[in-house]
């Protein structure tokens, strides 16, 4: 076979060149928009309960996606909330400092009672919550969170279901995110994000998803389905008030470990960026759409497993970019050799709410999780009041 | 979308001055199948390396999936213009190439389909993803096997040995080095075969196995 003198026969490889441009890395969309309210998923499909009507869903423009998650979401329970708190934990004052903790609890395998008395001085035995010296307000992101209710549908097709986690060793009494929350007189906000398995237990289903447990009362309730990778991930956002009226929304995000094999090639392994853009585009929005004038408003702490391999990741750089008050980048490994779990903080326009410098810590003890918790301590702004007065 | 088009744009100047450079040393040249097919396997399988092994160093850079789309036309046109040359003089060289694709393909494809069968979600396209990598590293079996070696040890040494250095740069360290490995062997190959009257040309990087 011989070449056409006509058409030197490099150019006829000019079209895969610019294929191989095109191709590699080129869907990394994470456009999101607002999700129809109302108590179904929100892409459409099964119906949930009336706690989701109560939540502003947003979810990503994509076709596949939306499919996806649609798909995903059919096989999970309605979401809990429960806005209040018991009312001896009082309000957040400009004395009190509050602690952010985040913390993979690895479906129920992180003894959750143990943590709540040891890192943060709450004893919640004998469902009477027992406030010990050293306890100041606290919200709790638990990612992997695990709920046990006849609510959740039967699953005909499991394909949209993953396997089921199971710790191992799993101590304890197996209590549900639920049944704590109510013990210790917690807020609790509880979007499922996926199935645990299909197996059933007392005509009973599993679920899990990320809760915020708070000792504040809870308020303006977000889900941020994220772009589908691997499996369906909903960040949860809610926002607690301090005694003077200064306002804090607090995300919870879980990103996926990986994606399939196909998708890290075709989306040049943007896996959790994807996701961590979405989640950082859907608060622009709805800050857009609430405070027009002055964006970012209000102070944000994102914190969650993130997943990453690195402490480096395109993700968390992005995500440092996007919160510029965070805990200086510390590398500490959270997950075997994977510093996996991150806390993110931005003041807003209103610069009223301040981090601990030198308060990002990483617990010493897993309590049975496959992952270290870590906490960050914030105030309110009063330039009237030493570091010596705060608790 | 204004930055994508400038960006699209230099990277089309840049493989216009690649693929003209090659070209016109090509023309006067007889072209048979050997040279199309070179070209054609250099550039599918060093683009294909060039993705695999980007994936995981680029993801540790602000850059992200641009960085990866980067070392992409750089390994394509690099595969292209060092497939042209060997495909030009050796036949035999390329159907040697091809076999190894071939190879590739189904070795990868199987793995793929062990995976398809444990891991959760993955489907037909995984399976074909993986042979296309497989195919990719077959084309070049020696140059993968060897840099994948190099970045192995390498990778974790430096992870013992340097704090800042984590498990993940290791692994990408690892990869990174399979792709390198296996387009440095394309580059190698094509600049041996045209050597003259079938010298071989010992690169310093040439390493027997």
């Amino acid at each position: 076979m011989s070449t056409s003198s006509r058409t030197p026969l490099h150019s006829r490889f000019l079209p895969f060149l610019a294929a191989a441009a095109v191709v590699s890395g080129c869907n990394v969309d994470h456009s999101m928009e607002p999700q129809p309210a109302g108590p179904v998923c929100p892409s459409q499909g099964a119906a949930l309960g009336e706690a989701d009507s109560a939540i502003a869903w947003y979810g990503p423009t994509e076709a596949r996606d939306k499919r996806k998650l649609s798909e995903w979401c059919g096989t999970v329970g309605p979401s809990l909330i429960d806005s209040l708190p018991a009312p001896q934990y009082g309000a957040w004052t400009p004395e009190d400092s509050l602690a952010i903790v985040t913390w993979n609890v690895n479906v129920g395998g992180g003894d959750l009672e143990l943590f709540l008395q040891e890192e943060l001085n709450l004893d919640c035995d004998g469902g009477r919550p027992l406030r010990r010296q050293g306890f100041s307000h606290f919200v709790l992101l638990l990612q992997e969170a695990r709920r046990l209710s006849g609510a959740i549908p039967v699953v005909r097709d499991d394909r949209s279901v993953p396997p089921r986690i199971e710790p191992d060793p799993w101590p304890g009494e197996h209590r549900d995110v639920a049944d704590i929350a109510r013990d210790c007189g917690l807020a609790l906000f509880y979007v499922p994000s996926m199935r645990n398995g299909v197996v059933e237990t007392d005509g009973k289903r599993e679920d899990r998803g990320n809760a915020l447990l708070s000792s504040l009362p809870l308020s303006d309730f977000i889900a941020l389905e994220l772009p589908f990778e691997g499996s369906r991930k909903v960040a949860v956002a809610a926002t607690v008030l301090s005694q003077t009226g200064d306002s804090l929304r607090l995300v919870n995000l879980h990103l996926s470990v990986s994606s399939t094999f196909y998708r890290t090639l075709m989306s040049g392994n943007s896996t959790r960026l994807r996701q961590a853009q979405g989640m950082t585009e859907a608060l622009s929005i709805i800050e857009a759409q609430r405070s027009p004038q002055r964006v970012p408003s209000i102070a944000t702490v994102a914190g969650g497993d993130t997943n990453t391999w690195s402490d480096d990741e395109t993700a968390l750089q992005r995500l440092r970019i996007d919160f510029p008050d965070s805990p200086p980048s510390d590398g500490v490994t959270t997950r075997d050799p994977f510093p996996t779990d991150h806390v993110f903080f931005r003041q807003g326009a209103a610069q009223s709410i301040e981090l601990i410098e030198g308060s990002y810590r990483t617990t010493e003890r897993d309590y049975g999780s496959d992952h270290l918790a870590r906490t960050v301590r914030l105030v309110i702004e009063n330039r009237r009041l030493g570091e010596g007065d705060r608790k | 979308m204004a930055g994508w088009r400038k960006e699209g744009a230099a990277i089309c100047t840049l493989l216009l001055f690649l693929t003209t450079a090659n070209g016109l040393a090509q023309e006067s040249e007889s072209s048979g199948w050997s040279t199309f097919a070179g070209g054609a396997l250099g550039l599918y399988s060093s683009g294909m390396l060039a993705v695999t092994g980007s994936l995981v160093p680029c993801t540790q850079t602000l850059a992200g999936a641009k960085c990866v789309r980067v070392a992409a036309v750089a390994g394509s046109a690099l595969g292209l213009v060092s497939g042209l040359y060997l495909g030009e003089a050796s036949e035999d060289r390329v159907e040697s190439r091809l076999r190894g694709a071939g190879y590739g393909l189904i070795i990868g494809s199987g793995i793929g389909l062990v995976l398809q069968r444990v891991v959760p979600h993955y489907g037909f396209k995984d399976i074909a993803s993986f042979g296309a990598t497989g195919a990719a590293i077959g084309a070049s079996p020696k140059g993968a096997i060897i840099g994948f070696a190099a970045g192995t040890v390498t990778g974790i040494a430096l992870w013992q040995f340097i704090p800042s250095f984590e498990f993940a740069d290791g692994v990408g360290l690892a990869i990174a080095g399979m792709a390198v490995g296996g387009i440095i062997s394309w580059v190698v190959d094509a600049a041996d075969a045209q050597g003259a009257g079938g010298t071989e040309i010992v690169l310093p990087l040439t390493v027997r196995i």
